[in-house]
């Protein structure tokens, strides 16, 4: 077996392997994040998409920040800041909500580690 | 020959690639999830295989179905439980709306079980606290003198009879707040309207109350359990068919006033915060009974919470201590699911 031939095996190798895992493996980041406001639905972006997004509530704005395929709430106009304190969320199935100023951040995937939490 | 090895390279490839095809993934579920706010928490409703031209509907009446226990159940708004605590203010016998009759039924039964630690006629004491509205108190808490006050009124939820639709009251400090039941009663509610409307599998979830019905396809509904001291999932249980869970924690809603911590779970054996216990999980097959058992062994604290588990039929129960240590009822070991890297330390304690 020549060198060329090592290296177009190891090639199919890794892209065997590089395939299972984008493609087959079962992880539970999520992939979309879904905003509510005053129970209406009124966004939904990719948690690749790092950005600041404005959301009119109740109270007055929240602040919803995409960084790094994670997403939290960075301001909010209500007084208990429960909704900040909480932090970044990055699984499928998370969701968080600013009860006061009536807004929900739920991020989406296919590969949900829990149905639900229990809190 | 170069031609030979080529091919034998492309075979080698080909049959990587056949037997990566065999692991093929499950099928995208029908499955679809809402959530909203009602009842001063988020709800969340997840449906599998519930026809696509069907979901939406469903959503929406069971979405129109907490709206409508919330404004029934609100201690002081004028709704049914509203108009009940106007009434109450006298001793005597008066008419509640029916809707509200089953619910301070089943709170009679599971105060009594629990030896009054579940209390929800200690409105009067929640609404000192502030603890009754959607947004938090900041304190500072209430004066001693007016804790005390309340606490000498001892309201009790065996100081009313209940006939037909007929409340006859002998306390008229008695004010219902049903915030330690009235989520699990209405998740329960739901799921039984769902399942009348043909939902055989869907999952129903108020903050800490959560009820099954059916499976999420080839699995039972996996619940995460969230840690009392950072935000994660740290164990999980695995619901079956009819069953429900819930969970009280001291993290849930609270105030710091002066450097300490007030959470909204009164005792009422003191008018202040059990302070003894982090959190409390326990699954029932009905989450009202679930709901009230949790903040009813939150109240009990280490020592106790055997024995009210015990009277209220309640076997698995997970409860941490304040000081994070960690008791299993052998029921609870038997199923929970640690999702640490290691199993944390724990204890299993025996029911009596």
């Amino acid at each position: 077996m020549t060198l060329a031939d090592r290296i177009v095996l190891l090639f199919a190798a890794a892209l065997i392997i590089g395939l299972y895992v984008t493609l087959w493996s079962r992880h539970d980041a999520g992939t979309m994040v879904r905003i509510k406001s005053n129970q209406q639905l009124v966004n939904t972006v990719s948690l690749n998409d790092s950005q600041e997004i404005h959301i009119a509530g109740a109270l007055g704005d929240s602040i919803i920040e995409i960084k790094d395929h994670q997403v939290r709430f960075r301001s909010s106009p209500c007084n208990n800041k429960t909704c900040i304190l909480h932090g970044w969320m990055h699984q499928a199935g998370e969701v968080m909500a600013c009860l006061p100023n009536q807004v929900i951040v739920e991020v989406l995937g296919d590969n949900k580690k829990f149905d639900a939490i229990s809190f | 020959m170069q031609i030979n090895i080529l091919f034998s390279h492309i075979s080698i490839v080909g049959m990587l690639l056949l037997l990566l095809s065999g692991c093929d993934r499950p099928p995208s579920a029908n499955e679809q999830k809402d959530s909203f706010i009602a009842m001063g928490t988020l709800v969340e409703i997840d449906l599998y295989d519930v026809k696509n031209n069907e979901q939406a509907r469903l959503l929406d009446l069971a979405h129109k179905d907490f709206d409508y226990l919330d404004y029934a159940l609100h201690p002081w708004r004028a709704g049914s439980l509203g108009r009940v605590n106007q009434m109450m203010t006298a001793a005597g016998e008066f008419s509640a709306n029916p809707v509200i009759i089953p619910i301070l039924q089943q709170a009679q039964t599971l105060s009594r079980q629990s030896d009054g630690l579940f209390n929800p006629a200690i409105g009067h004491m929640i609404r000192l606290w502030g603890f009754q509205n959607d947004e938090l108190p900041k304190g500072p808490p209430p004066e001693d003198s007016k804790i005390k006050q309340l606490l000498a009124q001892k309201p009790s939820m065996q100081d009313f009879v209940i006939k037909g639709v007929r409340i006859a009251n002998n306390n008229e400090h008695v004010r219902f707040d049903l915030g330690a039941i009235g989520k699990g009663y209405a998740v329960e509610k739901v799921a039984e309207h769902l399942r009348t409307l043909g939902v055989t599998n869907a999952l129903i979830g108020a903050a800490g109350d959560i009820k099954a019905i059916g499976r999420h396809g080839d699995r039972p509904w996996k619940i995460g359990i969230q840690h009392p001291r950072n935000k994660t999932a740290f164990a999980s249980i695995q619901l079956q068919n009819n069953e429900a869970v819930s969970t009280s924690g001291d993290y849930e809603r609270f105030y710091d006033y002066n450097g300490k911590r007030y959470n909204h779970i009164l005792d009422p054996r003191t008018g202040y915060p059990a302070n003894h216990t982090a959190s409390v999980t326990v699954i029932h097959t009905n989450a009202a009974t679930a709901d009230a058992a949790a903040t009813a062994l939150f109240i009990a604290g280490p020592k106790l919470w055997p024995k009210i588990a015990k009277q209220m039929g309640i076997t698995d129960v997970l409860f941490i201590g304040i000081d994070a240590k960690i008791a299993l009822s052998p029921g609870m070991r038997d199923r929970i699911h640690f999702e640490t890297e290691s199993a944390p330390a724990f204890e299993v304690t025996p029911l009596p």
